[in-house]
């Protein structure tokens, strides 16, 4: 039986202690001179920035016990998803970010509304104890699946893009001339949430379920919490990167079904 | 059959900009009549291409308008343009897979609600002059003449009533071109227009049944092949003709 129970409360110190191991990492790139290290410098104080404020923010949050602050919370929180990946396009092009906004917050909506409020049915129904780290975490995995679905979808019609006029001139729908591309792309925006789930429980122990055991809870109850948290990351995940895909594919055209110069850079 | 019957395709004041002070195409004006062989010629960069990208709606004029059969394009939808104006580019590009792969793509597409029987498309590739057994080749690894002639056996599967085609002799050998310029003589003689582009004087001499020079995006002159090769009436017509104009 364990006795010992770890420390509850972290303290700056402790903290402290954890930031050891990347700067060793920070230091090894210095040394060799790798060109990365500025942007792993950088990404490690955005990460603290930007953690130490949400943490604030999310404390105001929870102190104003108001539904509509959650949902103007998790409605920024989309937006900025979607700024995010709209920029880590190659070539971004305005006409792309509505696109990621209404995908990603399809994707998170429903898959969200149905674990929060009908598997869990959390009271009240914007409990931000629930929702927002809830939401957090699925919004975070669209994220990812629209911006290599996106990226590949581009470069596949760019790169085929001869094959695709080709259909088109046969008589073609922009729909069926891309329906290769999406595919391609689809695997691509796919793969890593279905990378993830063959090595779940095999290969690492995701982190609902390493909270939930963190917590106190029975290995079995977290298990069954990291089923429910994995069921809703692929149906979301599949919803955002279907959705990227086909309102993406569609503005590479005109209503005439012409492939627009503009979208091919 | 009067006039009107064959008339097919009329084109009134096409012009093009590609840029501000990039005008490729200016009052294009001409009219494409049932089984005529109507030929395109003009140096590289004349707009030609664009010409033919327009015909086929894969890009819009910014001036003018385009009728077939007296209807205006505006009016017709474009995919089901496309089916009517068959579009074979310079560089065809051909599927995966084998000859037949591609030559049933009207299938995969939806249009062709019964599958083409193998007489079918043993018909459509000996009317290109591709043999029967080659149904089964493999498009890597054909050669460029060979993928010219299956893209227009594609094409002609879904049985336009114009067939466009973007310097059709390009990269192939004298003999090559001579044998592709027969077949599409052969081709016009059941109804079907041909309307091609190209900047070599004789591959289009050999095709045409009526000519077109443009030069710069603009007509310079259209005449019957007989008067237009062999007795220009313009000046920059005897020069093209001649190779001055490249």
């Amino acid at each position: 039986m364990y006795t010992s129970s770890p420390t509850e409360i972290l303290s700056i110190k402790d903290l402290g202690i954890g930031l050891v191991m990347p700067l060793l990492v920070i230091g090894m790139i210095f040394l060799q001179r790798l060109k990365i290290a500025k942007l792993y410098v950088y990404a490690l104080l955005r990460a603290t920035l930007q953690l130490a404020l949400i943490g604030y923010v999310l404390k105001l949050i929870f102190g104003l016990d108001s539904g509509l602050a959650v949902v103007a919370y998790l409605f920024c929180v989309v937006g900025m998803a979607a700024f995010i990946v709209f920029r880590l396009q190659r070539k971004p092009l305005p006409a792309f970010y509505p696109i990621l906004g209404v995908a990603i917050f399809l994707g998170s909506f429903f898959s969200i509304s149905l674990v929060t409020q009908v598997v869990m049915k959390i009271s009240p129904w914007y409990n931000p104890r629930y929702l927002i780290p809830i939401a957090g975490m699925i919004i975070g995995n669209t994220m990812t699946a629209s911006a290599l679905a996106l990226e590949r979808l581009r470069d596949d019609i760019r790169q085929t893009r001869q094959k695709v006029e080709t259909l088109i001139s046969l008589g073609a729908s922009s729909s069926q001339a891309t329906r290769e591309s999406i595919n391609r792309a689809l695997k691509a925006g796919l793969m890593p949430n279905i990378t993830s789930m063959m090595g779940v429980g095999l290969v690492h122990l995701p982190g609902m379920m390493t909270g939930q055991m963190i917590a106190g809870n029975a290995p079995t109850q977290a298990v069954r919490y990291q089923l429910l948290v994995s069921f809703m990351l692929s149906a979301a995940v599949g919803i955002t990167a279907l959705v990227t895909l086909h309102l993406s594919a569609r503005r590479h055209f005109t209503p005439a079904h012409q492939l627009r110069e503009e979208m091919i850079v | 059959m009067n006039q009107s019957d064959d008339l097919i395709l009329r084109l009134e004041n096409i012009g093009y900009v590609a840029a501000p002070g990039k005008r490729l195409l200016e009052n294009i004006t001409f009219e494409l009549k049932k089984g005529e062989r109507f030929v395109i010629v003009g140096p590289s960069g004349a707009g030609k291409t664009t010409l033919l990208r327009i015909i086929q709606r894969l890009q819009e004029p910014c001036e003018g308008s385009l009728f077939l059969h007296e209807k205006d394009y505006k009016d017709i939808p474009p995919l089901a343009l496309r089916r009517r104006i068959a579009f074979v580019f310079q560089e065809p590009a051909l599927f995966e897979g084998t000859v037949e792969t591609n030559l049933r793509i009207h299938e995969w597409l939806g249009f062709q609600h019964t599958p083409f029987s193998g007489e079918e498309l043993e018909q459509a590739l000996t009317s290109c002059g591709l043999p029967q057994d080659f149904l089964q080749r493999n498009t890597l690894n054909l050669s460029t003449g060979e993928v010219k002639r299956v893209a227009v056996a594609r094409a002609l599967l879904g049985k336009p009533e114009v067939l466009l085609l973007d310097e059709p002799t390009a990269n192939l050998d004298p003999t090559a071109s001579v044998e592709l310029i027969q077949t599409l003589k052969n081709l016009t003689k059941n109804g079907l227009s041909l309307l091609a582009v190209t900047h070599h004087v004789d591959h289009a001499h050999r095709l045409a049944t009526r000519a077109m020079l443009i030069v710069e995006g603009a007509i310079i002159e259209t005449a019957e092949s007989s008067v237009f090769f062999n007795s220009p009436q313009r000046e920059l017509t005897r020069r093209f003709l001649s190779g001055e104009l490249k």
